[in-house]
């Protein structure tokens, strides 16, 4: 084989080998989870690690399963004038990185549950984003009482 | 030479700042507002406990519920919602916590645990009845009209924001997220703020409660 074609193939292989196997899907999402709810409750969270391994990106939006809950929104909290605010992002840029979502801070909100969450169950989220391709991530429920 | 006397030197600034700043802050903690509370507490214990003003709320079973019916136990308190998905639910786990540690440290203390709701729109007795007992079987909840909640939180130092004619059913609803504790006379005696931690909010209580 000429050297030239050989350093070529090299290269593209070096160049294939440093990229992940999901390459072109820069954004994934681990740690997700869910607190079991009070019977009755009307809305429930759902919380989980988005790590961008690419160029800044922007989370559009949060579905969720219908048959779980009506709708799933962003939500932040601001802490101001002795208060928890919520806030409903209609957006989230993702940085180059990790942005976790965690109580007291960011979280899914889960409005219009159509039965209470219970622990042991499991549910997907997907997230569509601006760039990268849609996530869709399995989000198992926990007991969080005691 | 020169540079051993300088090094101890040193040591000598460092062992006076060190101590002045002990003393300093000791100095400070035991001059300002609060300072019953434990060492270290996220929160403060009130100088004078501070009695609760008139108001008629309403118990998880439909029933009256008056400043006078907190009498006779510690109450340890929270303000918020059962709409709220976040934080109401993790720091209702947390009172449950605490319920565990005094029990499994010992404390004799009489002591009850209540959800008092700022939402009374969506919050029927019923409705709280269900939330609180999820969390703990003896767990209370309690609610009313603005201006009986007016004049609790006001007391218990607590802020809250609902909207006044919201478009639907899906409102958020903005409150202080600390835990109020009255002492068995039924007055104020000391706030938990952020981060509601269930092991430290036993020992501080223990501490306060034995005091």
């Amino acid at each position: 084989m000429p050297r030239s074609i050989l350093n070529v193939v090299m290269v593209s292989a070096m160049i294939l080998a440093s990229r992940p196997l999901t390459a072109g899907e820069p954004v994934s999402a681990h740690d997700a989870w869910s607190r079991a709810t009070p019977p009755g409750a009307k809305n429930g969270v759902a919380y989980l690690v988005i790590k961008n391994s690419g160029a800044p990106d922007r989370l559009l939006d949060v579905t969720v399963d219908g048959a779980v809950a009506g709708e799933a929104q962003i939500h932040t909290h601001v802490h101001e004038g002795g208060m928890m605010q919520m806030n409903h992002l209609e957006t989230l840029d993702l940085p180059t990185g990790e942005t976790a979502f965690e109580p007291g801070g960011l979280h899914i909100m889960l409005m219009g549950l159509s039965q209470p969450l219970k622990a042991d169950q499991s549910f997907e989220l997907t997230l569509t984003l601006e760039n990268a391709a849609p996530v869709t991530v399995s989000v198992p429920v926990r007991d969080m009482r005691r | 030479m020169n540079r051993l006397k300088t090094a101890l030197l040193l040591v000598v600034i460092a062992v006076a700042a060190f101590a002045f700043g002990g003393w300093w802050s000791t100095g400070f903690r035991t001059s300002a507002p609060g300072s019953a509370s434990p060492a270290d507490m996220n929160g403060y214990v009130l100088d004078q406990p501070r009695p609760l003003p008139e108001f008629s709320l309403v118990d998880q079973d439909g029933q009256p519920f008056g400043p006078q019916d907190f009498s006779g136990a510690w109450s340890f308190i929270y303000f918020g919602y059962t709409y709220c998905p976040d934080i109401c639910p993790a720091s209702l786990a947390v009172m449950a916590q605490v319920d565990d540690e005094l029990q499994a440290s010992g404390v004799t203390s009489p002591t009850r645990f209540y959800l008092v709701s700022v939402d009374p729109r969506r919050d029927t007795p019923e409705r709280l009845e269900e939330y609180v007992t999820y969390f703990d079987q003896d767990f209370r909840g309690l609610t009313g009209d603005p201006a009986s909640l007016d004049a609790i939180t006001r007391a218990a130092g607590v802020v809250y924001q609902v909207p006044e004619a919201p478009a639907s059913d899906d409102y958020l609803v903005g409150h202080s997220s600390t835990i109020t504790l009255l002492n068995p006379n039924g007055e104020v005696h000391a706030i938990f703020t952020t981060p509601l931690v269930a092991e430290n909010i036993a020992s501080d209580f223990a501490a306060i409660a034995g005091s």
